[in-house]
């Protein structure tokens, strides 16, 4: 699917009230994570502000006194040379040399600020309950909060241009009180339209430029799917270069045109305001001409106030330009606090670290289980769908008891529900109603690192884990007391259980793998590491069966774990089953039934209920929806 | 090690050499606006010295006004004519920055896309298993993003026309008194040869950090997007690798931070060699005028030209940090554009294959950049209409010899022939119009094709 429009995003708009929450809430975390940084930025910015002003100062006296002094002679220097040295000084304020400590600056308050919201986005959407990832609508969420540390750098380092810009602009306006205070309020009104009018382009501005309309989407994915790695085969294959390079023009072209359009309308809107900036400009260098002939003026006070309109001009464009930046920029932030500040079911942010028991009262997933797993009546509809659609519930009143060290089969056609149940009994997603007990105990109320300790799985859409081999099979087992080689990239510490490894990987099929690797178990594979090394499919789905191997679990659970392996490793694999189990409780769900058959007991689901339920033979015998499925597939192999 | 045939990330970027590739590109895009916006920006460069120019004579003026040497009413054409300088410099910027500029912004990225999109239709398919080949794309894909062009552009007119008013100021105020011309000099080079040496070096810092970085960034993929949350839950590898993410986040983060306060600090003392040539400017100017040798206005008009050189030169500095880090992109994507190899063109070929026997005779494969072969002498005959199934491990190379067989990927040892004919002569596109696949890591396509 092409990805969700950003359209919102760039031109949301904000009020004056949320950008001052928003810059509360920026406050109060540079304060606390970068302040020495954040105070240094602000004396940089007010001194950046007030130097037009200091310097219309100190050129109305140096011109004055060079007036005084012209053709005087050598002697004369000595007036002059205070206000020289002063103008010298006063040039350090410029942006040229304060760029210099502003970039230092900024660059270590953004990057503490990444560090401890970074850290803090990730725990926080680690403890997140797995359903937030599943539901489009919250996912997006975390999608926008994104780098965090940067957004509210961003916001910060502009409302300090902002500030700046505001300070010259009233600073400066102030150096024409003297001559007449109507002068210093007509150059600030000019500033008006001028502000009006950029903030009221950013919002085009952005969405046109950044922004993402349905039909840019479109156009985007198209374009993505004509230079894409992965799709070019296919491209080929089925010759749809031309076609697609069609569609793609037309989709252009008409955005294009839009494009233009709003770009023209842009410029003639802008030509009054920025008329009217420069005729307020000219008329008060008239007036200020007018009178210097009354001698109201000195020449000096002429050069430094000529040049201060200057200065209002671009202190007009600054202001403009950061106060659009503002509505963005706090937009960003708005984001990053939707995301740290909502309830959404997140377990509490705990420093728990790996090896170490966690709180002595919490309630423990019950070890070694005696009286085995009990899911009674549970049904479970993702939060996107409303409940009141009977039809929407992807598992209706779903009941069965899983004896500790039984291997139980789950069939059914796809969309039957059994990934779902797969994850309610692994403790990933709560039952919307119903409950599942181990030992009698509820999963809710077991302590959920206990629970997660307890389980283990192999999924078929697995994620790939591009480390080492050794550490993509144990990542389960990292951060344990295996100590091995420290390197630049990793602490010794972040060392798999090597026994544990080997052991799993000769189980699920691996070690021949690994030997043929040039380093064998610590060989990068994958492309995140220099010098990775690409794996098959199969490869991978034997790397996630062998990472489900290296926990020591009560309940395991395999789901399709086998669909990317070849018949012949399939057959192996359950063969082996047996074996590997080692008389653990085991959930195995598969679409070929003739894995199912090592099982002690098969339960068949449709449309999210158990409809039949008993040993092979048995449900063969009674011929109903497994028997049908049975003869469906073997007629494949006669 | 892995032989690694070529590796074009590691050549040296050559910064003039791709700024002019990149002008002619530019220019071969689209002639007629490229010309024009460049000779707009071009006039709108020379307009500070004019108003340096104006400014004198105004500034000359107000003292013999003030004198009561000279009436007002002389100072009113000059004031006009500043009015007229700010305008027509506003008036051009809008246009050649806003619709030229935006014409011409649309027609590169057209052009880049159609080039892309083409690339990627040549490339022998087993190019695109490169272990490298993501980066590369990736990295020419950044100058398609939308507002590159836009930002690219500006920047180059901004230190176009910031050097154009470095130079022109400092003539102007030359003839005024030659010594100027040096100061102005004087005060315009440093930073800007501050800031090129920074930016090349931090760009190698980047580039060298990639790997800690991009596992870096892997490692909050993985804690944060949806692919692995399960697994994240299910072996609660959440704080592990925390403490993994931690650990690395200040190996990136430091050398960044202590190269940056290098750079600054080399740049900050470039920049008092700059002021101090400025004061000694104002303080010579200051110096003429009481020995006669400039007039007042001169003086007041010489700050403000020292004033116009700073703001140039700052522009200067500023877009040309950010020019530098475009053009090493932009190297990345002639990079991209020139690698090959590509698919023989259409006009090489000469034959169908239809109805053709497809015989293979001691096949091998290698994927690119790797020492492993994936197929190894295969040989084997599929006569016209013939049934025939592949069974094998995984990994065995099934999928590999399939895409072999179709003209996907060439082999690289034996010989591949389809009836008489050498696979080279045939023509791919009627092979594939003829055939049909199904992969396993197929493609989701998310729209009807019509």
């Amino acid at each position: 699917m092409p990805p969700r429009s950003d359209l919102e995003y760039w031109s949301h708009s904000e009020s004056a009230s949320a950008i001052l929450a928003n810059l509360r809430w920026t406050w109060s975390h540079v304060r606390a994570h970068g302040r020495t940084a954040a105070l240094l930025l602000i004396v940089v910015h007010l001194l950046l502000g007030v130097q037009p002003a200091l310097l219309i100062h100190v050129t109305r006296h140096l011109v004055d006194a060079v007036v005084d002094a012209a053709g005087g002679g050598p002697s004369g220097f000595d007036d002059i040379l205070p206000w020289l040295i002063a103008f010298g000084l006063i040039q350090l304020l410029t942006n040229d040399v304060m760029w210099h400590l502003r970039d230092v600056f900024y660059l270590r308050l953004e990057q503490d600020l990444s560090h401890v919201l970074g850290r803090r986005l990730l725990k926080r959407s680690s403890s997140l309950p797995l359903l937030f990832f599943d539901v489009s609508e919250t996912y997006d969420r975390l999608e926008r909060a994104r780098d965090p540390g940067s957004k509210l750098g961003r916001l910060f380092s502009n409302a300090l241009h902002f500030s700046r810009a505001a300070v010259t602009a009233v600073s400066v306006a102030s150096m024409f009180a003297p001559v007449s205070i109507w002068i210093s309020v007509a150059l600030l009104g000019a500033l008006a339209p001028l502000v009006l009018l950029e903030i009221r382009q950013s919002r085009m501005f952005m969405a046109f430029t950044y922004g993402e309309t349905p039909e840019e989407r479109r156009a985007g994915y198209v374009n993505r799917i004509l230079t894409g790695r992965s799709e070019q085969k296919e491209m080929r294959l089925f010759g749809l270069h031309a076609p697609l390079t069609g569609r793609w023009r037309r989709m252009r072209q008409v955005l294009r045109e839009r494009l233009l359009d709003q770009r023209q309308r842009q410029v003639l809107v802008s030509i009054p305001a920025t008329g009217f900036h420069v005729a307020v400009g000219v008329g008060i260098a008239a007036i200020l001409a007018f009178l210097l002939g009354h001698r109201v003026l000195t020449p000096g006070r002429f050069v430094a106030l000529f040049q201060g309109v200057g200065d209002m001009l671009h202190a007009g464009g600054s202001l403009g330009f950061s106060s659009r930046e503002l509505q963005t920029r706090s937009a960003e932030v708005g984001y990053v606090r939707e995301f740290f500040d909502r309830p959404d079911g997140s377990r509490p942010e705990t420093e728990a670290s790996p090896g170490t028991d966690p709180t002595s009262n919490a309630t423990l997933f019950p070890r070694p289980l005696r009286e085995g797993l009990v899911v009674d009546n549970v049904h479970f509809t993702y939060p996107a769908y409303t409940p009141d659609e009977e039809g929407r519930f992807v598992l209706q009143g779903v009941s069965f008891h899983l004896q500790p060290g039984e291997r139980v089969a789950l069939v059914g056609d796809n969309g039957a529900g059994k990934s779902t149940l797969a994850r309610i009994l692994l403790g990933l997603y709560p039952p919307t109603d119903g409950r599942v007990t181990a030992d009698r105990l509820d999963y809710a109320e077991i302590d959920p690192a206990s629970l997660s300790d307890a389980v283990s799985a192999a999924f078929q859409d697995f994620s790939r884990f591009e480390f080492t081999l050794g550490q993509s099979i144990g990542i389960g087992t990292l951060g344990g007391a295996h100590d091995g080689p420290a390197a630049d990239l990793w602490p010794s510490w972040l060392q798999p259980d090597m026994a544990a490894v080997a052991d799993a990987a000769r189980r699920a099929g691996v070690d021949e793998l690994a030997e043929r690797l040039p380093r064998g178990y610590d060989t990068p594979i994958g492309h995140v590491l220099d010098g990775g090394q690409g794996l098959s499919g199969g490869e991978w789905q034997r790397i996630a069966i062998a990472r489900a191997f290296t926990r020591d679990p009560e309940l395991l659970i395999l789901d399709e774990p086998a669909a990317a392996l070849d018949a012949v490793a399939e057959a192996a694999l359950y063969r082996q089953f047996a074996e590997l189990l080692q008389g653990r409780t085991a959930l195995l769900i598969s679409h070929r039934l003739g894995s199912a058959r090592m099982a002690d007991r098969i339960l068949v689901l449709q449309q999210g209920r158990i409809v039949e339920e008993g040993r092979h033979d048995d449900l063969l015998a009674y011929g109903g929806v497994y028997a049908g499925m049975w003869e469906e597939q073997a007629s494949w192999y006669r | 090690m892995v032989p690694v045939e070529s590796d074009p990330i590691l050549q040296r970027p050559r910064g003039p050499r791709t700024l002019i590739r990149f002008l002619g590109w530019m220019i071969r895009t689209d002639p007629w606006r490229a010309v024009t916006s460049l000779a707009l920006e071009f006039t709108a460069g020379l307009l500070p010295a004019a108003t340096v120019w104006i400014v004198r004579e105004l500034f000359d003026l107000g003292v013999g006004v003030y004198q009561g040497v000279a009436p007002v009413t002389s100072m009113l054409p000059w004031l006009a004519g500043w009015a007229s300088a700010t305008l027509v410099e506003t008036g051009l910027r809008t246009w050649s920055r806003t619709i030229l500029l935006e014409r011409l912004k649309q027609e590169m990225e057209d052009r880049l896309l159609k080039q892309l999109q083409i690339k990627s239709r040549s490339l022998r398919l087993d190019v695109f298993e490169r272990a490298d080949f993501h980066d590369l794309l990736r990295r020419a894909q950044v100058a398609a993003t939308p507002g590159f062009f836009l930002n690219l552009l500006g920047a180059i007119y901004r230190i176009l026309t910031g050097g154009l008013t470095v130079v022109s100021v400092g003539i102007v105020v030359g003839f005024w008194d030659p010594y100027l011309f040096v100061a102005i000099v004087l005060v315009s080079l440093p930073p800007p040869l501050a800031g090129l040496y920074h930016n090349v070096h931090e760009f190698y810092l980047q580039r060298r950090q990639t790997q800690k970085d991009r596992l870096r960034g892997y490692l909050e993929s993985i804690l944060t997007e949806r692919e692995c949350a399960k697994e994240v839950r299910v072996f609660g590898i959440a704080p592990v690798l925390f403490r993994w993410w931690d650990h690395l986040y200040w190996q990136v983060a430091d050398p960044l931070y202590r190269q940056r306060r290098r750079h600054h600090a080399t740049g900050g003392c470039l920049s008092a060699v700059s002021l101090f040539a400025f004061a000694c400017a104002v303080g010579w100017s200051a110096w003429a005028v009481l020995a006669g040798g400039l007039s007042a206005g001169q003086f007041a008009a010489m700050l403000v030209a020292l004033r116009q050189v700073r703001t140039g030169v700052d522009h200067l500095v500023n877009r040309m940090s950010f020019l530098a880090i475009q053009l090493l992109n932009i190297a990345d994507l002639f990079i991209y554009l020139d690698l090959g190899p590509e698919e023989p063109s259409r006009k090489a070929a000469i034959a169908s294959v239809e109805g053709r026997t497809i015989e293979a005779r001691n096949l091998s494969f290698r994927y690119p950049q790797t020492r492993r072969r994936a197929l190894s002498e295969v040989t084997l005959a599929i006569r016209p209409g013939e049934r025939v199934a592949l069974v094998g491990e995984n990994g065995s190379g099934k999928t590999t010899l399939v895409k072999v067989l179709l003209g996907l990927f060439r082999p690289t040892a034996g010989d591949l022939r389809y009836g008489d004919l050498p696979a080279e002569r045939t023509d791919r596109e009627t092979l594939w119009n003829r055939s049909t696949a199904v992969f396993q890591d197929h493609t989701r396509f998310a729209f009807t094709l019509g």
